[in-house]
């Protein structure tokens, strides 16, 4: 496609802003220099009738003037124009005599309009057959609609031209800006790839060590290894759904949540005591949800590794799971509020001191919203935040 | 009923055209005179109301400031006796002279 937006919702959102602004200021300006322009049309349509009008009325009057002196004739012919429509009225405002058919209410004006036409109204002294009022009638509707529709078609092509330009501004802006979003997703899938191996490597060897032959300095050291594959296997977990399980086909089932928490929990276990963390489990027995093993591993998978990095040293972290329910709540560094309004835009992390991508909820937004499960945080700085999960 | 109210207008018509005729035509028998005064009312007072008023005033208490006739025709000629005529009988003779000779009857 000749103009494709960026996949990133914020970026998206700021991109549609400035398309917004931008069009809706140069529209607008359009459309007021064009009702300027129609105004002003109108106002030299209106002199032109009023200049012409003058004129007739002059030869009217003359001609009434004529037919007066010469009232001794049986019959006085009513001076009309061609294409020229009038009436005369007398003192009292009574018509005497018109060329047309609409009923006016003559004022005190110079003019009277109405939607379609415009009366210009002239006073006569003396009287001529009783005329106190002369009135030129001229349409005005037709000359200013093909005037309206010529100045609408113009401005449709501005604005047509308008949003053209636009689109081709906002493509060169965001041009680097989608450059360098492309090339950090291409650099996170190289990445990904290569770290398999490697991590498969370290943790099944880890795991085939004999950790009774090994004194307690070297297993605190293998201890340490295991944290940090650990860690580097959650990450590439993660890596590898954003960039491979997120585009699949869900594979949904009946899982007993109970279960994949409770390995989750083992899972994290060392990282957690390495912080000296504690899990407090309020579990219900077998609580079941229809839904991908994978997904609901890196849902459960992120909610515990966030609590367990922004948790205080020596502090705890208390699980509870029931029906319909899931929450996690740490004792850490909290967010404020613009924080966990931000909390689902992609790479955002809120503490550079502790490790991550800043993908994490990303991750959980887009498993929640598959499976229409409801997110609250609360969340009070320096204290803590819990975050529930509800199905 | 339709019979009795065509006669009866029939009738008020006469009686009306006989206060014109008698009080009016017995002196003004011109009748290209009488529609040069009408045609004079009209370019100085317009409007029916009017020309009925000034024809009245004028009638009830004839001086050279209400005639419509020239300074010098004034001058030359005077101008007419005070009417007879009690006020609806003047009244009814003014709206017979004005429906019979007023402008708007000539414009075609």
């Amino acid at each position: 496609m000749w103009f494709k937006l960026p996949k990133n919702k914020s970026t998206q959102k700021t991109i549609l802003n400035i398309i917004f602004i931008y069009l809706s200021t140069t529209i607008l300006l359009v459309i007021t220099l064009s009702f300027l322009y129609i105004t002003n049309q109108k106002e030299q349509i209106f002199t032109l009738h009023q200049e012409q009008s003058k004129l007739q009325a002059n030869y009217i009057i003359e001609q009434l003037e004529i037919l007066h002196d010469n009232i001794e004739n049986e019959i006085a012919i009513y001076p009309k124009l061609d294409g020229v429509e009038s009436a005369i009225y007398d003192i009292d405002k009574h018509l005497i005599y018109s060329t047309f058919k609409d009923k006016i209410d003559i004022l005190d004006k110079q003019y009277l309009s109405t939607n379609n036409f415009t009366y210009f109204i002239y006073k006569v002294e003396p009287y001529y057959l009783g005329s106190a009022y002369l009135v030129i009638k001229k349409e005005t509707t037709q000359e200013i609609k093909l005037k309206s529709q010529k100045i609408m078609l113009i401005v449709f092509f501005i604005i047509l031209f308008i949003i053209f330009t636009s689109l081709i501004i906002v493509k060169l802006l965001i041009k680097p800006l989608s450059d360098n979003l492309e090339l950090l997703d291409r650099f996170i899938q190289d990445t990904t790839h290569e770290l398999n191996t490697p991590i498969s490597a370290i943790l099944n060897n880890i795991e085939m060590l004999d950790t009774q032959q090994l004194d307690n300095k070297n297993l605190k050291k293998i201890n340490r290894i295991k944290i940090g594959a650990t860690t580097i296997a959650t990450i590439y977990d993660d890596l590898s759904f954003l960039l491979l399980n997120n585009k699949a086909k869900s594979n949904n089932k009946e899982i007993n949540i109970t279960n994949v928490l409770n390995q989750r929990i083992d899972y994290f276990q060392i990282i957690a005591k390495s912080k000296k963390i504690d899990f407090i489990i309020k579990n219900s027995v077998n609580i079941f949800l229809y839904i991908d093993l994978v997904k609901i591993e890196r849902l459960i998978d992120n909610l515990i590794s966030n609590s367990i990095k922004y948790s205080h040293p020596n502090s705890k972290i208390i699980i509870t799971l029931n029906h319909g329910l899931l929450s996690i709540e740490d004792f850490g560094i909290g967010m404020s509020r613009d924080e966990i309004s931000n909390i689902f835009t992609r790479y955002q992390r809120f503490n550079t001191v502790v490790g991550g991508f800043g993908i994490g909820y990303s991750i959980i937004y887009n498993i929640i919203k598959e499976y229409n499960i409801s997110l609250s945080i609360d969340s009070i700085k320096n204290q803590g935040t819990k975050v529930t999960l509800k199905w | 009923m339709v019979r009795l109210l065509l006669s009866i207008s029939i009738l008020s018509t006469f009686i009306f055209a006989n206060t014109f005729t008698t009080n009016c035509l017995s002196c003004h028998h011109n009748k290209k005179e009488l529609k040069l005064f009408m045609a004079n009312y009209t370019l100085k007072y317009s409007s029916e109301r009017n020309i009925k008023n000034a024809i009245f005033r004028f009638l009830n208490n004839p001086t050279s400031y209400r005639s419509i006739m020239p300074y010098y025709f004034i001058k030359e000629n005077g101008y007419k006796s005070k009417s007879n005529l009690n006020d609806t009988d003047l009244k009814k003779a003014i709206d017979i002279y004005y429906k019979k000779y007023k402008i708007n009857n000539f414009i075609k």
